[in-house]
């Protein structure tokens, strides 16, 4: 599978701290890759060098198999992002904004419609962005950074601060982006999102990555191998996945004193907490 | 070429629709304008020191309030508010993000400064060079502007450098025929300049060493004013 970022052995510092500490991964093509970790981890950093609004003290980065010190500003057309910085005009209303940033990418007018339907906010067009809420504001940026159909999007936070309705919108245009072939790198400090959307995550803490994979994989490699019983008697009992915790589950199948099984799978808040010994916030 | 002519364009005309909206700028407008109905209609002060002198007031007050005071402000508005970040990320260059906004704020600044010449009561015959002749001197107050856009780092920050403009460029242009250290300093005010030669000009008067001495410091103003933008810019990026 064609790498659309790859990220060797990258350091980046501010003063005398370290915020990304030789940080090596691969995003696949098409593929929803999660960056995880709480807030200061590094995650808006690793954006801002993909997106070159900062410079990498070492390492190599490539996007779409090309050096990034190699670029130029013409890369900005194969990418879009939206980030915590990113901002709409206030005087101007959601289709004035997006005509603009057509106009400014050199997209065609027809195409404005077409996006607002996409994030919901058709019906909504001629509204001031004064007057708008927080989760429209986030939407009408989002379209701003779709307009050019981007081949690969950055996406900082997408659903921060946003409700369970305009945050379920996201989720289900993101799923869509995908299915289009767009690539995705969606950094979040919530999990469930992540476990939700994305093909593969990686968590990264101070700078460094701790873990890679697809959420399953990462579940299942810290998996505590045990099975949680409850028994006729409403009695929680762990046992292990082994022929002795087998044994112990037929017996108590055998008097009828089982209710429920579950297999203890840790979700991946679990694995980061065990991972880091630190909270998400 | 053509990209950079598309975005230019487009920031251009959406500059031009949102100085409409924007009421810090429609006061900034407002400003020269009601001075020169207020001297010119209300208070009879026009008849005493003369059209020139009149006009030379208004046209400096507007060349302070929209390249040193407004430019800034719009630029900053842009860090402050993150679209600044946006456009960046839409392949925007800084260059073409500037030339958008002086473009504006240059049309704009030119729009007043006719209906001043008007609202005066200066001869038609003058029209020609007096346009010339504030678009000449613009210039130099367009890249300050810049630059005081690119050291402000929100819309608040940008008074302290308006301010310092303003009080640089308007006082010695105003108060040079009542204070000779005023005088002597509006030699080199490009304010003061502009006026001159439009004086100049239209009179027929100076020698070639006024002629050159008066665009030489318009030149030098200009010539300082982008060697500070570019180390600024080079320095400071568009947006840090």
């Amino acid at each position: 599978m064609e790498n659309c970022i790859e990220m060797n052995d990258v350091t980046m510092s501010y003063d005398s701290s370290f915020a990304l500490n030789h940080l090596t991964f691969a995003v696949q093509k098409n593929e929803i890759f999660g960056f995880l970790g709480p807030s200061g981890a590094g995650k808006t950093t690793t954006i801002k060098l993909m997106t070159r609004q900062l410079k990498k003290d070492g390492g190599t980065l490539r996007l779409f198999s090309k050096e990034i010190e190699e670029t130029d500003c013409s890369i900005n057309e194969r990418i879009g992002v939206l980030s915590d910085n990113s901002g709409c005009y206030e005087r101007m209303t959601i289709e004035e904004n997006l005509c603009f940033f057509a106009k400014i990418r050199g997209v065609k007018k027809e195409v404005v419609p077409e996006i607002l339907k996409k994030v919901g906010l058709y019906e909504d067009r001629r509204k001031s962005i004064k007057k708008i809420s927080r989760g429209m504001k986030q939407r009408v940026v989002l379209a701003c950074s779709l307009l050019h159909s981007p081949e690969l999007l950055f996406l900082d936070e997408p659903t921060s601060g946003l409700d369970p309705a305009t945050s379920r919108m996201i989720h289900d245009l993101i799923l869509n982006l995908k299915a289009q072939g767009t690539t995705i790198f969606l950094t979040t400090h919530n999990m469930e999102e992540a476990d939700k959307l994305c093909d593969r995550v990686a968590f990264i803490n101070h700078g460094s990555l701790i873990e890679c994979g697809s959420p399953l994989e990462i579940k299942l490699k810290h998996a505590r191998n045990q099975i949680e019983i409850l028994t006729a008697d409403y009695q929680r009992v762990v046992i292990s996945k082994d022929a002795a915790g087998m044994r112990q589950l037929l017996t108590l199948a055998e008097q009828k004193k089982l209710l429920t099984v579950h297999s203890l799978e840790p979700n991946l808040e679990d694995v980061f907490l065990e991972l880091t010994g630190s909270e998400l916030r | 070429m053509n990209k950079t002519y598309r975005k230019v364009k487009a920031i251009y005309q959406k500059e031009m629709v949102d100085m409409i909206k924007n009421v810090n700028a429609l006061i900034m407008f407002a400003l020269p304008l009601v001075f020169a109905v207020l001297y010119s209609k209300v208070m009879p002060i026009q008849e005493a020191l003369g059209a020139d002198w009149l006009l030379m007031l208004t046209v400096a007050l507007n060349l302070c309030m929209a390249p040193l005071s407004l430019l800034p402000m719009i630029i900053a508005e842009e860090k402050e508010k993150n679209t600044l970040r946006t456009l960046m990320l839409s392949n925007v260059s800084a260059m073409e993000f500037i030339g958008g906004k002086v473009l504006a704020v240059y049309t704009a600044t030119e729009l007043i400064n006719l209906l001043l010449f008007i609202l005066i009561g200066v001869a038609w015959s003058q029209l020609s060079i007096f346009l010339l002749v504030t678009s000449l001197g613009s210039i130099c107050l367009l890249v300050i502007g810049a630059v005081f856009g690119l050291l402000a780092r929100d819309q608040m920050s940008t008074g302290l450098y308006s301010v310092t403009g303003m009080l640089l460029f308007l006082l010695p242009t105003v108060f040079s025929s009542f204070n000779s250290f005023f005088s002597s300093l509006s030699k080199i005010i490009p304010t003061a300049v502009i006026f001159r030669l439009f004086t100049m000009m239209v009179q027929g008067e100076g020698n070639w060493i006024d002629w050159v001495s008066n665009l030489a410091v318009l030149l030098i103003w200009t010539f300082c004013s982008l060697i500070v933008f570019k180390w600024i810019f080079k320095r400071k990026g568009i947006d840090r």
